[in-house]
């Protein structure tokens, strides 16, 4: 089928042959990040009313991906945003960001005539963003397990729950069952990234890669800002989940279905538009 | 070699409020070369976009033998185009760029393309990647990419560009052998007497507007 010819050849060409780049920008993420919760486990283990942190690989997944607590805006409170979360994704959607209209403005027009139908490439390239999307985070969780082998932190499925309760300054008010912990930890960003590619896919091909982007940017900057049900991010902060707000947290069987339907929408939108685009060369 | 008969009647398209075609109509059949003459920015390229469906007009059909572009197919039947500058992967070589090409419709094999490859001048064993192509080697592979399918149809913008005496010669003498074999080939080239040396008619293009039709 052509549709796996084209996407065969996105993920050749525009996955296999970046992988190295990928691999920096998760690694180097990774370790910048997985080192500073180190010092801040470490500074926080010497308080006497803290006492001594265990980590485990667990919790600096967590901890990567706790987001931060619902903003409530207060002349007390500083500004606060959530870079690290939010830095993780942006990533994610840099790394795919130009290769799609690359590629439509150059021989994605003589692959577009042969296969004789624009949905083929299309669908082509809403596969490699959700392959390029897994990719990234594998790699980004390889990083992390690799920090934890480096400085023997334990690489267990075990998670430290009062080390979660440190870090978010409030107890964990819902056991932590390991089981259900990986599979948010796993599911849920993954889920997230897709969807944010899938977006940044459809409005890029339609307006242009800079507003792609922002679009990602303004997904990313209302979720942090904005705890509702609605804005999926809030389902991949960990700040934010019923473990530790049992009644009004977020419930990542909620956010699944949220995401899942809302990259099927991009998919089927962004058809739609492309099936109407002009396919011009860059001037 | 199938007939073709290839009809542009009252193509309209506008882009960002300026008119890109206006009421532009043309009809044509196998075995000729059509000339697009006119100058830069005068609708030849956005015409040929039309053609093969990469831009949607605004109003006015494209047929191919009863067939409209945009309801019956979405992109014009059995076409070879090089429109504007040629676009392959920089990674890979000329070989494996067109073997690449060749392998969505898997109509001719390894051996047609390397046959493609001298066609045009290049040495198919050439272990460069593409980016180190000059760009009279980047023209060539483009008209080789439009040519080694034998397509019923070609369309061809400004085939010379970036080519020696030699290369033109021997693009002149390939587009001769195709429009022998009975292919319908849409030629545009800014330089009037290369183009009247080859075109059987020719439709002169001005703002979009075809301004005359000359038969040679």
């Amino acid at each position: 089928m052509i549709f796996f010819k084209l996407w065969r050849h996105d993920l050749r060409y525009g996955l296999s042959k970046r992988l190295l780049l990928y691999l920096l920008v998760a690694f180097g993420q990774a370790f910048l990040f997985c080192k500073g919760f180190s010092n801040w486990i470490g500074n926080m283990s010497g308080l006497p009313e803290i006492g001594e942190l265990s980590d485990t690989f667990g919790n600096y997944l967590i901890y990567l991906f706790q987001g931060m607590d619902e903003y409530v805006a207060t002349p007390d409170k500083a500004f606060e945003f959530p870079a690290m979360w939010i830095l993780i994704f942006l990533c994610g959607n840099a790394l795919t960001l130009t290769y799609p209209l690359r590629d439509l403005e150059g021989v994605g027009q003589q692959l577009l005539i042969r296969s004789g139908r624009r949905r083929h490439w299309w669908l082509a390239k809403c596969g490699w963003e959700i392959v390029s999307s897994i990719v990234y985070l594998l790699l980004l969780w390889l990083g992390v397990l690799c920090y934890c082998a480096i400085f023997q932190i334990p690489i267990t499925l075990e998670i430290n729950e009062w080390l979660v309760s440190v870090m978010a300054s409030w107890e964990v008010a819902s056991p932590l069952n390991p089981g259900e912990v990986w599979l948010w930890l796993i599911a849920g960003p993954m889920l997230f990234m897709i969807l944010l590619n899938l977006v940044e896919l459809a409005v890029g091909l339609l307006l242009g890669t800079i507003w792609g982007f922002t679009a990602d940017c303004v997904i990313l900057l209302l979720s942090a800002y904005w705890m509702n049900p609605w804005l999926p991010g809030n389902y991949v902060m960990f700040l934010r989940s019923r473990w530790l707000i049992p009644e009004t947290g977020m419930a990542l069987s909620q956010g699944i279905w949220l995401m899942l339907a809302g990259s099927l929408c991009m998919i089927l939108i962004g058809g739609i538009f492309f099936s109407r685009k002009d396919i011009l060369r860059k001037e | 070699m199938k007939e073709i008969q290839l009809k542009v009647t009252d193509a309209n398209k506008k882009i960002h409020g300026n008119t890109i075609l206006e009421n532009v109509s043309l009809t044509m059949t196998s075995g000729k070369i059509y000339g697009l003459q006119g100058s830069n920015g005068s609708g030849k390229t956005m015409l040929m976009r039309a053609m093969c469906g990469l831009i949607r007009l605004n109003s006015g059909t494209v047929e191919m033998n009863g067939k409209i572009l945009g309801k019956d197919m979405a992109f014009l039947e059995n076409t070879g185009i090089l429109i504007e500058s040629p676009a392959f992967l920089n990674g890979y070589t000329g070989l494996q760029n067109l073997m690449y090409l060749a392998d969505i419709q898997k109509r001719v094999d390894r051996d047609a393309v390397r046959h493609t490859i001298e066609r045009v001048g290049l040495d198919p064993d050439d272990k460069r990647k593409y980016r180190k192509y000059s760009l009279g080697m980047k023209q060539r592979l483009g008209i080789a990419a439009a040519i080694m399918e034998q397509n019923d149809i070609l369309l061809i913008d400004e085939p010379f560009n970036a080519l020696d005496v030699d290369g033109i010669e021997l693009v002149k003498g390939i587009l001769l052998e195709e429009k022998a074999r009975g292919a319908l080939i849409v030629l545009s080239c800014h330089e009037k007497q290369l183009l009247e040396s080859l075109s059987d008619e020719l439709y002169l293009i001005q703002s979009g507007k075809i301004m005359d039709h000359i038969v040679l």
